[in-house]
């Protein structure tokens, strides 16, 4: 239970320079508050010049920062209002009613919005990174604006990894209503489990766009994730956004090519490393590819058997990849835990910092006595000579 | 013991205060769980930096982490009276105490312009005086512009736990009880904890009945407390909760000093005991590598959260044995649960690809989680070595058994026996320290009425046992061991001497067995222990041994007796003589004629002693609590016996 009493402190200082303030050295009052207030202002303004002078420049950058925090932070609550519909839409699991152009659409803008928040943040960091040169490592300042940093990232990175879980339960759910289907219109029982191409030609799909051009199919690029690894890097996945489209031959033979080399989900982390250049394609083309996949399979209503099952092989690699990509999420999950356990309590830092003047002042103490003990043996030593010479003195003189 | 979140506690309450401070005092009841939290630096979750004096740090420590305040806009906390650069454009919140020296600080930082807007937040009412004379500063320098708003928070209490605070009060003890504390201090004291536990009562909204036992400090602050809320504007206007009146219980410390004397058997207080523990973070030594040629000891330090921690919620009230018991089991099954997802991970042959992608994808997701839970185990686990290691030093259960039997008046009449007991248990330089054997003779002061020959007696034997040489012919004390043994024989003298003034209640029952049958469940739990101690390893289990003596003796302490009491209107009881204090009414209200009325059901229960509280009180207060019943619990400062003993020590010199 709060008391909120502004209005009382207000109402105090209004009274004061009235009356009560006749030593105050100041410009004549005005005493309407507006203009108290505007003159209190410059005044302000002009002490900070006066202090702050030779600083002005690099707070002025850092002002620009700030504004470029905040926009950060405006799109990513922007995109996460907007993966809030897509989770609504995808959830709703009708077999007739079909969404998928508004899906897509939405899919489409978060893509397109998470890249350019992670160019953002990039650079928000670079410029970050340049500030401190200039303010100093440790300054508080530089301090602030990593760790704002530091929680964007963050958030981007809940964000991206929601997107991710959506995703996949997009492609549950389009299998599962593939499945249905099926049951309901009657399957061809001779068939592997993922053959796609069994839907009957009955069904008319109600389909807005119709793209008729065949799209490729994906690969996918396991690099893009991977750059978080690198200690260098930015701590969140870099989307390559260049989807690649091309003819469905070629890509075939791409796919051929690349598939073998595809590493095993066990595998190790350093065995991404390799393959940097490959075509590079993000989580959220797969969702993309899936659509026009399913686009696809409208057009194709002769079957052809060697074609679909590649199909069907490309459709397990897509998923595998899909669980492949959710190790390297979690990956990126536990290191943002551990970042988070590098500051627990608010105490830590001052703790520190105490234990620190603890052991400097042991040092010094220690510095001291020893500077003490050679005193005392010079003293020694001299009282020695002392002697010695006297003693020379009266014996031989 | 593991509450639900949903449910209204001091502790949420106090949260809630503090996240809405964070946001300016405007209205955050919208987003009070993290994840509806808007994105921080959205203009509902602005970025700001957070300044606060030392109290107001050890407030907010145990209620929110770093990484919990960076999600509330929070970019940089800092001392108010440290060294502090510019950051323009950024708003500040001060969190701090209304002192004249905070006052000029906040005011030299605006006139520096260091900040953008400056949301002033005091942590109990800032004075009028105070208030004229910041605002004094404020015109000199003229940047009233920079201050956005001004606020009395009421918050003034260290919550710990959701049903434990404290008032953070240094010697709170010494501070009332002392000869050399002029009426002025002791007023000046009074006032604080009124004033503190007026915080309690803003915080949680609802008017309490107060009661308190005639005279001395209790009554005093109950009356202070009373006229407080009396005086309160808003607080008396807050009709919701006139059905179900909190009950404010306070009590005075030298109705039973014996608890926080006493040796504990459960797995918080003997944590609290044992080991250094302060806000809920436990620090000890551990040493690596014993049998090397030097061994090096490490210091850990690890934070507890009594309220997430799922094994610390359940267990903290549990015999030490127990938990160790089900400690072992839990990181078995952990280990086990561990194993069987990374075999599952490591084995990518299965042939079917459609299911077990999902189940792979599944167990992944799990995994951090699962090992989350392992390090919590693990810790406390280390944790729960450091106490053993402590306890079979020191004897622990040695010491607890003979004082348990001491304070429920098995001796009650054969005083010769007691005594030939704790002479040989006092005298026997080999068990326990010589903080163990103070609070022995400390006990058994208080528990029976030994002629003062026999107590001097028993104190001779205590100096003579630690003056011996040790086995390696060493003394057995280093010179502060001296002070300390000085400083316990001075506690020993003032105990005596009020003891011959008759100021202390000198019944010989003080503790009442519980009549229950947990008392003969004993030997259950020996059953039990025995597996445990098959399945333990190590020193563990040898040293675990020893505790199992420590099982199956539950009694009430004074506190609980009397809360218990007053709840359930026991005629002929403490709810006879107690003062009524109800601020919604004028004077005190005659207890006798409240009888004839039909007096509601108590749901809320805060119960709180003057002087300084323990973690065994707190435990053995939530034995009576249940569905219909919860009892918070809090003091002015929370101390283990080592502290409590210095602190009679300091009375007696």
């Amino acid at each position: 239970m709060a008391e909120d009493r502004t209005s009382e402190f207000l109402a105090l200082v209004r009274s004061l320079p009235e009356g009560s303030q006749p030593t105050q050295i100041e410009v004549p009052s005005t005493l309407t508050s507006g203009n108290v207030s505007g003159r209190y202002n410059n005044n302000r303004n002009n002490n900070n010049n006066n202090s702050n002078s030779n600083n002005d420049s690099s707070y002025a950058q850092l002002r620009d920062f700030h504004t470029t925090a905040a926009g950060i932070s405006r799109d990513i609550a922007a995109t996460s209002s907007m993966l809030k519909d897509l989770t609504q839409l995808v959830k709703q699991k009708s077999l007739f009613q079909d969404d998928t152009a508004k899906v897509n659409d939405l899919v489409v803008h978060i893509k397109a919005s998470i890249e350019n928040l992670n160019g953002r943040l990039d650079a928000a960091g670079r410029q970050i990174a340049q500030q401190k040169r200039t303010l100093g490592k440790n300054s508080q300042p530089a301090q602030e604006a990593t760790n704002m940093v530091g929680q964007l990232q963050e958030e981007f990175g809940q964000a991206a990894a929601g997107f991710k879980t959506i995703l996949q339960q997009r492609t549950n759910l389009l299998k599962e209503t593939t499945d249905r289907k099926r049951d309901i219109y009657g399957a061809q029982e001779d068939v592997p489990v993922l053959n796609l191409e069994n839907r009957p030609p009955v069904y008319n799909y109600d389909q807005p766009t119709g793209s008729t051009a065949l799209t490729g199919f994906p690969t996918l690029d396991l690099t893009s994730g991977m750059t978080a690894g690198e200690p260098t890097g930015s701590q969140l996945p870099r989307p390559h956004g260049v989807a690649n489209y091309e003819t469905s031959s070629s890509m075939r033979l791409r796919h051929a090519s690349t598939s073998d080399s595809i590493p095993t989900f066990s595998g190790s982390a350093s065995s991404y490393y390799g393959r940097q250049n490959s075509t590079p394609l993000t989580p959220w083309d797969i969702q993309r590819m899936e659509q026009e996949s399913g686009q696809d399979q409208l057009m194709q209503l002769i079957p052809d058997q060697d074609y679909l099952r590649e199909r069907a092989d490309a459709m397990e690699q897509v998923e595998s990849n899909i669980v492949e990509l959710g190790t390297i999420f979690n990956r990126l999950a536990v290191m943002v835990n551990e970042h988070k356990d590098m500051v627990q309590r608010v105490e830590d830092n001052v703790d520190e910092a105490n234990s620190m003047i603890n052991l400097s002042l042991n040092t010094l103490t220690d510095t001291l006595t020893n500077l003490q003990t050679n005193r005392a043996l010079f003293f020694k030593v001299f009282s020695i000579l002392v002697v010695f010479i006297i003693s020379f003195i009266i014996f031989f003189a | 013991m593991a509450l639900s979140t949903s449910q209204i506690t001091l502790k949420s309450s106090q949260l809630k205060a503090v996240y809405r401070m964070l946001a300016f005092n405007e209205d955050a009841d919208a987003f009070e769980d993290e994840f509806s939290l808007p994105p921080t630096g959205s203009s509902h979750n602005q970025w700001k930096i957070l300044i606060y004096d030392g109290p107001c740090r050890s407030i907010i420590s145990p209620l929110l982490s770093v990484s919990q305040l960076r999600k509330r806009g929070v970019t940089l906390h800092l001392l108010l009276n440290s060294e502090r650069e510019p950051i323009p454009d950024v708003p500040a919140v001060y969190f701090c105490r209304p002192t004249k020296e905070n006052l000029a600080i906040i005011a030299k930082d605006c006139s520096k312009g260091l900040y953008g807007r400056c949301h002033l937040n005091f942590v109990t009412k800032l004075d009028r005086a105070l208030m004229e004379d910041f605002a004094k500063l404020v015109v000199q320098t003229g940047t009233l512009e920079s201050i956005a708003g001004v606020h009395d928070q009421y918050l003034d209490f260290v919550c710990l736990e959701q049903q434990l605070f404290s008032l953070a009060k240094k010697d709170s003890y010494v501070q009332y009880n002392g000869s050399g504390a002029s009426e002025q201090m002791i007023e000046q004291a009074m006032t604080d904890i009124a004033y503190g536990l007026f915080s309690v009562v803003a915080t949680q909204g609802k008017v309490p009945i107060i009661r308190c036992p005639k005279g001395g400090a209790p009554e005093m602050v109950a009356r202070k407390l009373n006229r407080m809320i009396a005086e309160h504007p808003t607080l008396l206007r807050n009709k919701s909760s006139s059905l179900h009146r909190p009950l404010l219980v306070i009590l005075d410390r030298n109705a039973d000093l014996i608890t926080p004397i006493q040796h504990t058997s459960t797995y918080q207080a003997l944590v609290d005991d044992m080991l250094t523990h302060k806000a809920n973070r436990v620090e000890f030594d551990v040493t690596i590598d014993a049998s090397a040629k030097r061994p090096k000891t490490v210091q850990k330090k690890f934070d507890l959260e009594p309220d997430e921690d799922p094994f610390y919620s359940r267990h903290k009230f549990n015999p030490f044995p127990e938990a160790i018991e089900s400690n072992g089991m839990d990181l078995q099954e952990v280990s086990a649960k561990e194993q069987s997802i990374r075999s599952k991970a490591a084995g990518n042959g299965v042939p079917d690809p459609s299911s077990t992608a999902t189940d792979l994808a599944n167990a992944v997701d799990s995994l951090p989680a699962l090992l989350e839970r392992k390090k919590q185990l693990e810790m406390h686990t280390s944790i729960l070595q450091a106490v053993m290691d402590q306890v079979a030093a020191r004897d622990v259960p040695q010491f607890f058994e003979l004082e348990t039997s001491l304070a429920t008046g098995s001796y009650k009449n054969d005083a010769s026996r007691a005594k030939a007991d704790v002479l040989h248990l006092a005298a026997d330089p080999a068990k326990g320290n010589l903080e163990d054997k103070l609070r022995l003779v400390v006990v058994y002061i208080l528990t029976t009425n030994a002629k003062t020959a026999d107590v001097d007696e028993v104190a001779a034997a205590v100096q003579e046992a630690m003056e011996t040489l040790g086995e390696d012919g060493k003394p057995r004390l280093d010179k502060l061991g001296k002070q300390n043994l000085e400083a316990g024989m001075k506690a020993i003298g003032y105990l005596k001497q009020l003891r011959s003034m008759h100021m202390l209640p000198l019944s010989t029952a003080l503790q009442e067995i519980e009549s229950e049958p947990k008392a003969a469940g004993g030997s259950v739990f020996t059953s039990v222990f025995n597996k445990a101690t098959s399945q333990a390893t190590g020193l563990l289990a040898k040293a675990a041994d020893r505790v199992s003596s420590m099982l199956g003796k539950i009694h009430k302490h004074y506190a609980t007796r009397v809360v218990e009491n007053l709840c359930e209107m026991q005629p002929g009881s403490e709810d006879d003589d107690f003062l009524y204090l109800d601020p919604r009414v004028k004077g005190d209200v005659d207890v006798q004629k409240l009888r004839m009325m039909n007096r509601s059901p108590v749901r809320e229960v805060t119960a709180f002693v003057i002087g300084g509280g323990c973690y065994s009180e707190y435990q053995n207060l939530q034995m009576i609590a249940n569905d219909r019943r919860t009892i918070s619990y809090g003091s002015t400062e929370l101390v283990d016996a080592g502290e409590f003993l210095a602190q009679l020590g300091q009375l007696g010199s």
